[in-house]
């Protein structure tokens, strides 16, 4: 139902092709094993998708947050995990550089990480800031030529085998006082301290990282001392644009999946398909994924369009990660015993996409940030 | 702190629960973590209820059970069903072959085998499910035919909780073409030749409690092992409907429970304070202790009107749908107010959803649930 130009429906039929041969195979093995898809990283790579928002001069695809979006969920579609991790290298670490730091830093880290050869990963959240990420409390201190982070990060994506960390921290005295690093994972004093286990999102590696006493060459300093906000919020918005792909994926695996199963699947002498309680998920189901879409694509063309409204971000993902986990509990529900065996694919997708309703700010902060720009909540 | 139901507990009940929940911090609780993830259930475990009777609370003492009230044995269940379900689960099929064998067996097998599975030194298993025959029951195919002294099974049943790990399996199978009128009881020790388990799933959640394939090859099972009379299987399997689902509601107010208790925690701990949705969050667990009160009330009532041996499927099912709807609804909002927190493995909330999930699937899915409620529904009319 919705229209697309000649170009993007080449990126569609590549990224889906790519997804075909190298994601979906995988993601059974992945999602068991808590693994990492190497191959994929380096076939993305092949067609410029590590850089997707990236100048051409980097290796990058210079294309904007809608074709982020629709390469996010037609990736999603076979592996969410995985696409997860691809999020966090291309939009939180490359992005983030392409957009904030100085030529320098471009030439120094772009092309590598847009090759494949290095891996990035972006560190906001810490132990006590969640939610609340300006309560961070990781400290960067300069001593001559070299900052001193001390400090601890979790939940990072990536985090575990990452080679560049776009790392926030501490400057100053005020909340505001944010500044931004690019951290190598070689650098002195950086550690991973523990690789979590969680319950989706598996083939995505996530991590707690320990700074103590972690040199950071001056130069690696993104933009000025404590002028982190802005970019900061702007990568969020992109990043809750583009997260939305990924729930959109989820959502038409969980429909394709059960609509197939429910035509083959006979009880009581007719298919499942030919009961209305049948009928009636697997049509909510469609028409949530479709307005989700329309949703989504129209932020992501209005980001693209110049537009700065956090408000696009948050709609989007609060809207799409809450139709992931029911579209995931409803797949479950409609394939019955199946649905809830691991040898079927829905019970995955719905673990994976209870993640969405949680990272890159939960449904709870989406709803404020939406409720900020409706409402005048100064207090009198 | 506990929360406060009413009416308070008359004293078997109280006393029942007492022993179920020190056995469950005891031996349930320190490996709950590992067990889940290595999907190992341990019998030792199952045992020590069995030995301090709390398997077969609702069996008549005569054959070793506990000769006690329903309300007794779903407190039970309750109680361990603070999870891994895998445990309480596999106390709730035991004793739906149990009632089986109450209801339909004759003396000697009643001898034989009630016993061993009050005890605990038997593990039951309930077996009805083929692939082709999940909510629609009747349409299972396993054939049972016929000959001297006995009959050859042959077929394949699916989704057999405590495959493997139970030894005695109370088995349905066809004699004749009769979609309902020709299904047959059997009940089936684990070493009978022909008689193997074939794969075991790996699923969501449940994870402790094993899942298998039964697999008869020409398989003979003498007339002895026979329960009830040929043709009476379907019967046999629908006594034992209201026990299963009352017995899967009451795991599901055992998750609850657990799930609002830990919330209670932490809206009092450390999260609360720092929390900005506090109030937020205290309004839904407010309603869902409202709603958990509720389920177990039903459990209540419906326990003592099957204690005077009433029709309680209205009920049953009720509870079933209620009492799973309720598990998984508190249990994915404490995952989603734990955020990050709630999905990590060391966290048991992650468990509680992934467990709950189980609940609105077997002994007939919620929809089938509302589907016998329509169906009462136009009885009335």
């Amino acid at each position: 139902m919705f229209s697309f130009t000649e170009e993007h429906k080449l990126l569609i039929q590549s990224v889906t092709a790519l997804a075909k041969e190298h994601l979906a195979p995988k993601a059974e093995e992945l999602d068991e094993k808590e693994g990492f898809n190497e191959v994929a990283f380096q076939k993305m790579a092949e067609l410029g998708l590590l850089g997707i928002t990236a100048d051409e001069k980097y290796g990058g695809a210079n294309l904007g947050a809608f074709e982020a979006t629709l390469v996010m969920e037609k990736l999603a579609e076979a592996c969410a995990s995985t696409t997860l991790s691809y999020l966090a290298h291309s939009i939180l670490c490359v992005n983030n550089i392409h957009a904030s730091a100085s030529e320098s830093q471009k030439q120094k880290y772009l092309p590598k990480l847009i090759s494949g050869e290095w891996l990035g990963a972006m560190a906001m959240t810490e132990p006590e800031a969640g939610s609340d990420a300006l309560g961070l409390q990781t400290r960067a201190v300069k001593q001559g030529n070299k900052y001193i982070l001390n400090g601890s990060k979790t939940y990072i994506t990536n985090g575990p085998d990452g080679d560049i960390f776009v790392v926030y921290a501490k400057t100053g005295p005020s909340r505001k006082d944010v500044s931004t690093f690019i951290v190598e994972s070689k650098f002195p004093g950086f550690k991973v301290s523990k690789k979590l286990k969680k319950m989706g999102m598996r083939a995505s590696p996530t991590a707690e990282l320990a700074f103590v006493d972690c040199e950071v060459p001056a130069e690696n300093l993104i933009g000025k001392e404590n002028d982190s906000i802005s970019h900061m919020m702007k990568n969020l918005n992109l990043e809750r644009i583009t997260i939305s792909g990924i729930s959109l994926g989820i959502t038409a695996a969980c429909l394709s999946y059960s609509s197939r199963f429910v035509q083959e699947r006979s009880q009581f002498g007719k298919p499942l398909a030919h009961f209305q309680m049948v009928q009636e998920r697997i049509s909510e189901m469609a028409a949530q994924l479709d307005a989700g879409r329309a949703l989504c694509y129209a932020a992501a063309q209005r980001f693209d369009s110049g537009d700065m409204d956090p408000s696009l971000g948050a709609k989007c993902k609060l809207f799409t990660a809450q139709m992931g986990t029911k579209a995931g509990l409803e797949a479950i529900q409609l394939l019955g015993g199946a649905g809830y065996m691991k040898e079927y694919p829905v019970e995955r997708y719905m673990r994976d996409a209870k993640l969405l309703e949680i990272g890159a700010g939960t449904n709870e902060i989406m709803r404020i940030i939406i409720a900020k720009s409706l409402l005048n909540l100064k207090e009198k | 702190m506990a929360l406060t139901f009413f009416p308070s507990l008359k004293l078997d009940e109280s006393a029942s629960r007492i022993k179920a929940e020190t056995l469950y911090r005891q031996y349930i609780l320190p490996t709950a973590l590992s067990d889940d993830r290595k999907e190992l259930f341990r019998r030792d475990v199952f045992q020590k209820f069995g030995l301090e009777g709390l398997i077969a609370l609702s069996v008549p003492k005569e054959y070793g059970g506990g000769g006690a009230s329903y309300r007794c044995h779903y407190g039970v269940i309750e109680e361990m069903a603070r999870g891994p379900i895998a445990f309480s689960v596999s106390v709730a099929v035991t004793n739906l072959v149990m009632g089986g064998l109450l209801a339909f067996g004759n003396e000697k097998q009643k001898e034989n085998y009630l016993p061993k599975l009050t005890s605990g030194e038997w593990l039951g298993a309930f077996s009805l499910s083929e692939p082709q025959s999940g909510s629609d029951a009747a349409g299972l195919n396993l054939k049972a035919t016929k000959v001297q002294s006995g009959y050859r099974l042959t077929g394949t049943k699916c989704w057999c909780s405590s495959g493997g790990d139970a030894d005695l399996y109370l088995v349905m199978t066809r004699t004749g073409e009769h979609k309902t009128k020709d299904i047959t009881a059997f009940l089936v020790t684990k070493n009978t030749p022909g008689f193997r388990i074939g794969k075991k799933e790996k699923k969501l959640g449940l994870r402790a409690s094993a899942l298998t394939e039964l697999i008869f090859e020409d398989c003979f099972i003498s007339e002895e092992h026979r329960l009830g009379k040929e043709g009476d299987g379907f019967a046999v399997a629908l006594s034992q409907l209201d026990t299963g689902r009352i017995g899967i509601g009451a795991c599901g107010t055992g998750i609850a429970t657990a799930a609002i208790e830990r919330m209670q925690k932490e809206l009092n701990g450390d999260f609360g304070k720092h929390c900005q949705f506090k109030d937020a969050v205290a309004q839904k667990f407010s309603e869902y202790y409202a709603r958990l009160q509720a389920v177990k009330m039903l459990i209540t009532t419906a326990s003592e009107l099957k204690d005077q041996g009433q029709d309680i499927k209205i009920l049953a099912s009720q509870i079933k749908l209620l009492g799973s709807d309720l598990a998984m609804e508190v249990s994915h909002d404490l995952v989603h107010f734990l955020g990050e927190r709630g999905v990590q493995e060391e966290e048991e909330v992650e468990r509680f959803f992934r467990d709950a999930k189980a609940l609105q699937i077997v002994e007939g899915t919620n929809q089938i649930q509302k589907l016998v409620l329509a169906r009462e529904m136009e009885k009335m009319a």
